[in-house]
């Protein structure tokens, strides 16, 4: 009985995956996200191969779910009472949503977001030779691995894995990028951290419609907004000194609490690096980055 | 009986684990109806319908969406295969199917033509659900043209993410599909 309830519980989403390990990086219920790379190791690449990994083929109306597992302290039973509350929530949904993904057929998150983000990064300095390719794949070990097996000793290999959803009220897009750079002889990668985007909230009464209005221009926008933000805040990290000097200098800095407008709405605390018009980069006790509107 | 007692769970402990150490998932994507237990027959009716193959519109013509461990799910053979299998499945709601020859010159009769837009699966709570978005054309003897878009989600709860159960979430959802052609049919290729 108790291997079913596990399989149950199986964190089966990869948005949860990337999400839920994006967040608990946030929230400081592990160590640190953030692994700085070594001036010597990236002076050392003559060339980097970059997959930007984007397996979503669009974005989510995702029902809310029930949470009665959590209030009852888990189970086989909630679980399925959860799943079938879920299930018809998202039924109910349906309509609403159809209307929605009509008008917006046009935006493909790959194209925008991808343009986006190469143009932004592509800027950087700290990766010699960068090639960088879209893959419809997720970022697993045997890929990882696969691609380390190909490596000589002057270059390296890095993965960008993006998820992309609404909040649960549908007012906001959250983009999760997870990244890691692996040379040869590294078990481990020399690089990695974790960065997220949130956009600006939209009317509160008719969100979906709010987003899917002109073609989806909205929509569009916030996908390339993310795409620039999350290159730019990459390219800082690269070439951003160790995890000591990184946090000493955050310190200094205005504190703030922040709950994620996720699935699951973990609150973090950092310190605000970056403050414009509408919109902050907040550096969390983790090292990971976010930026965010206020 | 130790020992045995020892083997199944050992199988019961290894066979999860099998299911997710692969790399890839290759999925044997083939129609199945999945029905309601209690569905009653559907009489025939007088609609009967030529299909065209379908054609495959999607812009992640690779990928089915990803497993727990973020491998790929793939289908062994294209899915606009599995598609067609569904659609001559129309049969049994009640309208007559035939495949067109794609060499003959001219076509007596409805004629479908089903465009397969997206396809992929995904996971909420302790559910996985399919989408599916089919662009159709019916075409009339009368030269009727009746244009829809549909797109379904199928769901079912998800137990140990196995290669069949994201075949049998795709079949629901298929299913849900065939069911809103079906009655859309019913009307149209009268007219």
């Amino acid at each position: 009985m108790s291997l079913s309830i596990k399989a149950v519980y199986r964190p089966n989403s990869f948005i949860f995956v990337i999400f839920a390990s994006l967040i608990v990086h946030l929230s400081g219920c592990s160590t640190v996200a953030r692994t700085s790379l070594p001036p010597q190791a990236s002076a050392n690449i003559t060339s980097t191969k970059v997959v930007l990994s984007i397996p979503s083929d669009e974005i989510i109306v995702r029902a809310e779910p029930s949470n009665i597992s959590p209030a009852v302290g888990y189970g086989l039973i909630p679980a399925l009472i959860d799943g079938a509350i879920s299930a018809s929530r998202q039924s109910a949904l349906e309509n609403l949503s159809s209307s929605f993904y009509d008008k917006t057929k046009q935006v493909d998150f790959r194209a925008i977001f991808g343009q986006a983000f190469n143009q932004e990064f592509k800027q950087q300095v700290t990766l010699k030779n960068m090639e960088i390719s879209m893959s419809t794949r997720g970022v697993s070990s045997a890929m990882k691995d696969a691609n380390k097996a190909t490596l000589t000793n002057d270059n390296a290999f890095m993965t960008i894995r993006i998820a992309y959803e609404f909040s649960p009220n549908l007012r906001q897009i959250v983009v999760g990028a997870d990244t890691a750079l692996f040379n040869k002889n590294a078990p481990e990668p020399i690089y990695k951290n974790s960065f997220m985007f949130v956009s600006a909230p939209v009317s509160e009464t008719a969100p979906l419609e709010a987003w899917a209005a002109n073609n989806g221009e909205l929509l569009s926008q916030a996908f390339t907004q993310s795409g620039v933000e999350l290159g730019r805040l990459l390219q800082q990290d690269l070439s951003a000194p160790a995890n000591e000097a990184v946090f000493a200098n955050a310190a200094a800095k205005e504190k703030v609490t922040y709950t994620a407008p996720a699935f699951f709405p973990w609150v973090f605390k950092g310190n605000i690096t970056e403050k414009s018009a509408n919109r902050q980069v907040i550096r969390a006790d983790t090292g990971a980055l976010l930026s965010t509107p206020f | 009986m130790k020992l045995l007692s020892i083997l199944v769970t050992a199988c019961c402990i290894l066979l999860p684990i099998a299911g997710h150490a692969k790399d890839e998932s290759f999925i044997d994507l083939r129609f199945q109806a999945e029905t309601a237990p209690n569905e009653k027959p559907h009489a025939q009716s007088e609609c009967t319908l030529l299909i065209k193959a379908p054609q495959d519109a999607r812009r992640n013509q690779e990928t089915l969406g990803t497993t727990f461990r973020d491998n790929p799910i793939i289908s062994k053979e294209p899915a606009t295969l599995w598609l067609q299998q569904a659609l001559m499945d129309l049969n049994r709601l009640g309208i007559k199917t035939s495949l067109v020859d794609e060499n003959s010159a001219s076509v007596n009769g409805n004629l479908l033509s089903a465009e397969l837009d997206k396809l992929y699966l995904w996971y909420h709570s302790m559910n996985m659900y399919g989408t599916l978005v089919v662009n159709t054309s019916l075409q009339t003897p009368s030269g009727g043209i009746f244009k829809h878009s549909y797109r379904v989600i199928g769901t079912k709860s998800n137990w140990a993410n196995t290669d069949s159960e994201y075949v049998t979430t795709f079949n629901i959802t298929v299913s849900r599909f065939l069911s809103q052609l079906a009655a859309d049919l019913q009307k149209e290729c009268r007219a």
